[in-house]
């Protein structure tokens, strides 16, 4: 799993490529509370290049959401496609979290 | 008496046929010379302590079987995700704390389709006991908890537990879909990791 970050006037936009798994999802978690710990109340999470999520991967995302929703603030979701589409789609967070087909159809609903 | 288990019987190991041979041949037995009783020892079984570092050696052997029988890239990563989401919840919640162990066992079921044994030595559980269902609750009211059954559930055709001389053990049937596979689905294997 790769994390790369840009900063927007918007939003922080978090684009994550490969695979979030047991093994990795911490990190993801402390990566995110790093971002989301500063002024910004939008997170954008690109996931246009990740090809697996489990649900400790969801877990992140919950998390970080309902610490966000606490101070108004966001996160949405970029470019779900194939397998993390599905999952997002059976767990049902499909219909909880706003989700794009690109950054800048995201970045131009905050 | 258990004869198979008796220490005068114990069971000698022949490999009759190397792995990589067509689905039918793929199958050690162990014989009893004496009595002339054999049973298949599965083709694949891997034995590390429940840690979430040896997620990647119990679950790629399975993989690499699944892909030689044929599964699709998608079935393939489906079936990494459903054993994933059984060996955490062993890692994370079966010993207590305490030291432990995961094996993982797996064998053809059918023309297309395989099963995954799932064993451990800690507290009983059975997962099919928990009826996690999709939600649509707000993010704030949503539980933390509960999504990997819900995605195991989902990805397997079919579950079976038993608790048996104090092990927990679990049985995941996948098969692989023919049809409908899309040039995604398709795609090369994949490492785990």
């Amino acid at each position: 799993m790769e994390i790369n970050v840009r900063h927007d006037k918007k939003a922080v936009v978090a684009s994550i490529t490969g695979k979030v798994d047991a093994t990795n999802a911490m990190e993801m978690e402390k990566r995110f509370e790093e971002l989301t710990n500063g002024q910004g109340n939008i997170l954008v999470v690109n996931m246009k290049d990740l090809h697996y999520i489990s649900s400790a991967g969801l877990r992140v995302i919950l998390i970080i959401s309902k610490k966000l929703k606490k101070r108004k603030g966001d996160i949405l979701l970029v470019g779900l496609r194939g397998s993390v589409k599905e999952v997002f789609e059976i767990s049902g967070f499909d219909s909880i979290y706003k989700i794009f087909d690109t950054e800048e159809a995201a970045l131009a609903h905050v | 008496m258990d004869i198979g288990n008796s220490l005068f019987f114990q069971p000698v190991l022949i490999q009759i046929k190397p792995w990589r041979r067509s689905g039918k041949e793929r199958k050690n037995i162990k014989t009893n010379h004496f009595l002339g009783i054999y049973q298949e020892v599965l083709p694949v079984k891997v034995q590390k302590p429940a840690k979430i570092d040896n997620l990647a050696a119990l679950i790629e052997p399975v993989s690499a079987f699944a892909k030689e029988l044929g599964f699709s890239g998608k079935r393939i990563t489906q079936i990494e995700l459903i054993l994933e989401e059984a060996l955490v919840n062993i890692c994370e919640h079966a010993y207590e704390g305490k030291d432990g162990v995961a094996i993982v066992e797996v064998g053809e079921n059918s023309e297309n389709g395989l099963f995954i044994r799932v064993v451990d030595h800690g507290i009983p559980f059975n997962l099919l006991a928990f009826q996690e269902k999709k939600s649509t609750d707000p993010i704030a009211e949503r539980k933390i908890g509960g999504l990997g059954i819900l995605l195991l559930k989902h990805f397997t055709d079919n579950l079976h537990y038993i608790r048996e001389d104090n092990k927990n053990i679990l049985t995941l049937f996948v098969t692989s879909p023919k049809e409908g596979l899309s040039k995604e689905d398709n795609a090369p294997y994949r490492k785990f990791g």
